[in-house]
């Protein structure tokens, strides 16, 4: 599973976008200071996904691997103001249904 | 039945005046096509369908379709017998079928393989990127790890160095020791620049600057090596800029310190000179960084290649002549400009130029503050520091300027209410020794306790302890302005300048941090480790006043950092766990690790303000 900019994962970065300049706001900061900080997290979102996506392609992925990396997409999401993904991403940690985490992914 | 002498001349005629063919030529195309009319021969079919696929010319086409059609009409126009029309009519159905319909259905059939090919050739395309991805992102994340344990490596051998330990030639072994792991740093640094822009992994973070202030940065980034190479004079020279500029800074000044170090590895004596110049185009503000040295310079045949990997590889230097092609790359990516003159035995001049669409006027925050200068004789006149004083002027400033060294003693010893915010000193080396001593003796008196007194355009290395602030060079407007709310800060945090480490291995978080802290700590001084060796290097080197540890990291996570910092038998400063687990078990191990306590993901900064208020008031109250 890959995602490129366009695809339908573009939804869940767009959505976060969107959030994490609210989120970020409320603190007092500025649009230019905020700016960079959200590009690159949006960046790391991408790779944590892409990661996640490429170790869900495995059948039976690692366990700490698989977790590693939903520990790191929930904190960045909930850094980044999607708290809903994240929490969704924080549930993935003690599922045994790695298909309801496919779905997941393919649902965006 | 056949075409009648006028009929085959026709014929012989239009075919020489439409396909330019000759008499001879024209003839036997016209039996040919007889015989297809007359005998149903197919032979002039086939010829005329590799005709249309040769010339693959829609005027050709259109040419020949309308020849058919005006043959097709002056046959059945001669004639009355109704068979020859129906014979007429099939020879000529063929001759579309095939030449024009066969046609359509090859090419959609060949559009169908077409697109059958790309599918398959995009799939391949896509695995292919994939496992390249996996291959860089390895490459990327093993020069990571490779530059982490560098860290590591480097920050206890200088640790060993500075506990001077070792003598003779123990001493000298491990000066080798610490140049290999630098060289290696440095290395390691270049390929994981040179993996990212080849991976498009490269990000340009654009924001608000100020170009003086950044070129400062990249004076101080070379400092030792301008402070050691005695033989060298290092120039530098700016336009005043009132503005700040939109860009990525972080990626400009590793273009000229890349510039820089070259500079400097190629040049035994003479100067090297950095130079700032900028200009107003109809789209932006255009500037010019360049770096010019007195060095062994360059052939043409050297200068042509110079951006190439390896180019300038000497076994006497080291590195592996990556720099300049790393510059280039991130000119490219940058969307900037690089050029370079050379001449061998004479100098090189390196220069990149870039032009900022979006600039912003620089409102200084000095309203109503007292900002003075002592500026000596050979400096009143210099343009830089006339448009200066001008423009702290005009953003309400009160500016005095003392012009001589009596007139400034005088005011400082008698002085009672007219005390400024700001004093700064562009004077001659003896001078500022002259000042220093005085200043001293004002606060020794409790006078003059809440100016800041600064030290600009100093150049030489003199040994100054009072003044609060020390420029080698012209201060840019921007420190002012730092040095001022530094001044309120400090009252409101009781004086405390803050050190903080924060450990995260993801870049954003580490982002989030630094943006939270500096909000209401813009004079923090926030330090970032990307992983626990790193940041268990770092405490190694440098005393925090407080440190944030994630606490699932990969290598080595925050419980591992916190026993391995405390079995160091070092002080440490408080370490807050830094968390998104909030379980009761993962306070518990929190504390029973010794943690001070837990700054919950995601990063709120109110939370964040009361530790560090707690922090600066412990301090204070010490």
């Amino acid at each position: 599973m890959k995602f490129y900019k366009g695809s339908p994962m573009q939804k869940l970065l767009n959505e976060t976008k969107e959030k994490a300049y609210l989120f970020l706001r409320e603190f007092g900061f500025e649009e230019d200071e905020l700016e960079p900080v959200i590009a690159k997290g949006l960046l790391d979102l991408e790779n944590t996904i892409n990661h996640l996506a490429v170790v869900l392609e495995k059948e039976n992925p690692e366990d700490e691997e698989l977790d590693g990396v939903l520990h790191g997409l929930k904190g960045l999401l909930f850094q980044l103001g999607n708290h809903d993904a994240a929490n969704k991403a924080e549930r993935f940690r003690y599922t045994d249904d790695l298909d309801e985490i496919r779905r997941w992914l393919a649902s965006f | 039945m056949r075409l009648n002498t006028e009929q085959e001349h026709f014929f012989i005629e239009r075919i020489k005046k439409e396909f330019g063919r000759p008499e001879e030529e024209a003839a036997e195309t016209v039996k040919s096509l007889q015989k297809l009319l007359y005998e149903g021969d197919m032979k002039i079919v086939y010829y005329l369908q590799y005709r249309v696929f040769k010339e693959n010319d829609p005027a050709y086409t259109r040419k020949l379709l309308n020849f058919l059609f005006e043959g097709y009409t002056y046959l059945y126009d001669q004639t009355d017998n109704q068979e020859e029309k129906e014979k007429l009519g099939v020879g000529i159905q063929q001759l579309f079928t095939f030449l024009f319909i066969e046609r359509c259905t090859y090419a959609k059939e060949m559009e169908e393989q077409s697109l059958v090919s790309q599918h398959i050739l995009k799939s391949v395309s896509d695995r292919l990127n994939t496992v390249l991805k996996t291959q860089e992102s390895m490459i990327a994340n093993l020069s990571h790890e490779m530059r982490t344990s560098l860290n590591t490596i480097h920050g206890y051998l200088s640790i060993i160095d500075e506990s001077k330990a070792l003598r003779g030639e123990q001493k000298f072994q491990l000066k080798k020791a610490i140049h290999g792991a630098v060289s290696l740093q440095s290395l390691v640094k270049d390929i994981l620049n040179i993996t990212k822009i080849n991976s498009g992994q490269l990000e340009i973070q654009k924001s608000f600057f100020d170009m003086e202030e950044m070129l400062l940065q990249c004076i101080d980034h070379l400092s030792i090596e301008i402070k050691n190479r005695q033989r060298i004079t290092f120039e530098y020279e700016s336009m005043f800029a009132p503005f700040l500029v939109y860009g990525d800074q972080m990626h400009m000044m590793e273009i000229l310190i890349n510039f820089l170090t070259n500079a400097f590895k190629y040049t035994e004596e003479g100067f090297v000179r950095l130079k700032m110049a900028y200009k107003k185009e109809p789209k932006g503000i255009r500037a010019v960084f360049s770096v010019s040295d007195s060095g062994i310079g360059m052939t043409p045949e050297q200068l042509q290649d110079v951006f190439n990997p390896y180019s300038r590889y000497q076994k006497k230097k080291q590195g592996l002549g990556l720099g300049m092609h790393i510059t280039k790359q991130l000119a490219d990516r940058l969307g900037g400009e690089l050029e370079v003159e050379s001449e061998p035995g004479v100098g090189t001049t390196f220069s990149f130029s870039y032009l900022f669409e979006k600039t912003r006027d620089h409102q200084p925050d000095v309203k109503g503050k007292k900002i003075y200068f002592y500026i000596e004789k050979s400096m009143q006149e210099r343009t830089y520091v006339k448009e200066k004083i001008h423009f702290l002027k005009q953003h309400g400033a009160t500016v005095k300027t003392f012009k001589s060294e009596n007139s400034l003693i005088n005011f400082l010893l008698n002085a009672q209410k007219d005390i400024p915010d700001i004093l700064s000193v562009l004077s001659e080396p003896q001078n500022y020794t002259k000042i220093d001593a005085l200043i001293y003796y004002l606060r020794s008196g409790k006078r003059f306790e809440k100016t800041v007194f600064i030290a600009e355009n100093m150049r030489q290395h003199l040994s100054l302890k009072y003044f609060d602030d020390l420029y080698e060079y012209c201060a840019p407007v921007k420190i002012y302005e730092k040095l001022l709310k530094k001044e309120n800060t400090s009252k409101k945090s009781s004086g405390v300048g803050l050190s903080v480490l924060v450990v995260d291995d993801t870049e954003t978080n580490l982002d989030i941090f630094r943006l939270f802290i500096g909000k209401d700590y813009p004079n923090a001084k926030v330090d970032l480790a990307g992983g626990g060796y790193e940041g268990v290097g770092m405490c190694k080197v440098k005393q925090y006043d407080i440190i944030f540890l994630d606490l699932k990291m990969p290598g080595m996570n925050g419980f591992e950092v916190m026993r391995k910092l405390k079995e160091l038998n070092m002080t440490l400063p408080p370490i807050y766990a830094f968390t998104a687990d909030v379980y009761k078990s993962t306070y518990d191990k929190i504390f029973e690790y010794g943690f001070e306590g837990i700054l919950e993901k995601p990063l709120n900064p109110e939370h964040l303000n009361e530790i560090l208020q707690r922090i600066t008031n412990a301090e204070t109250a010490e």
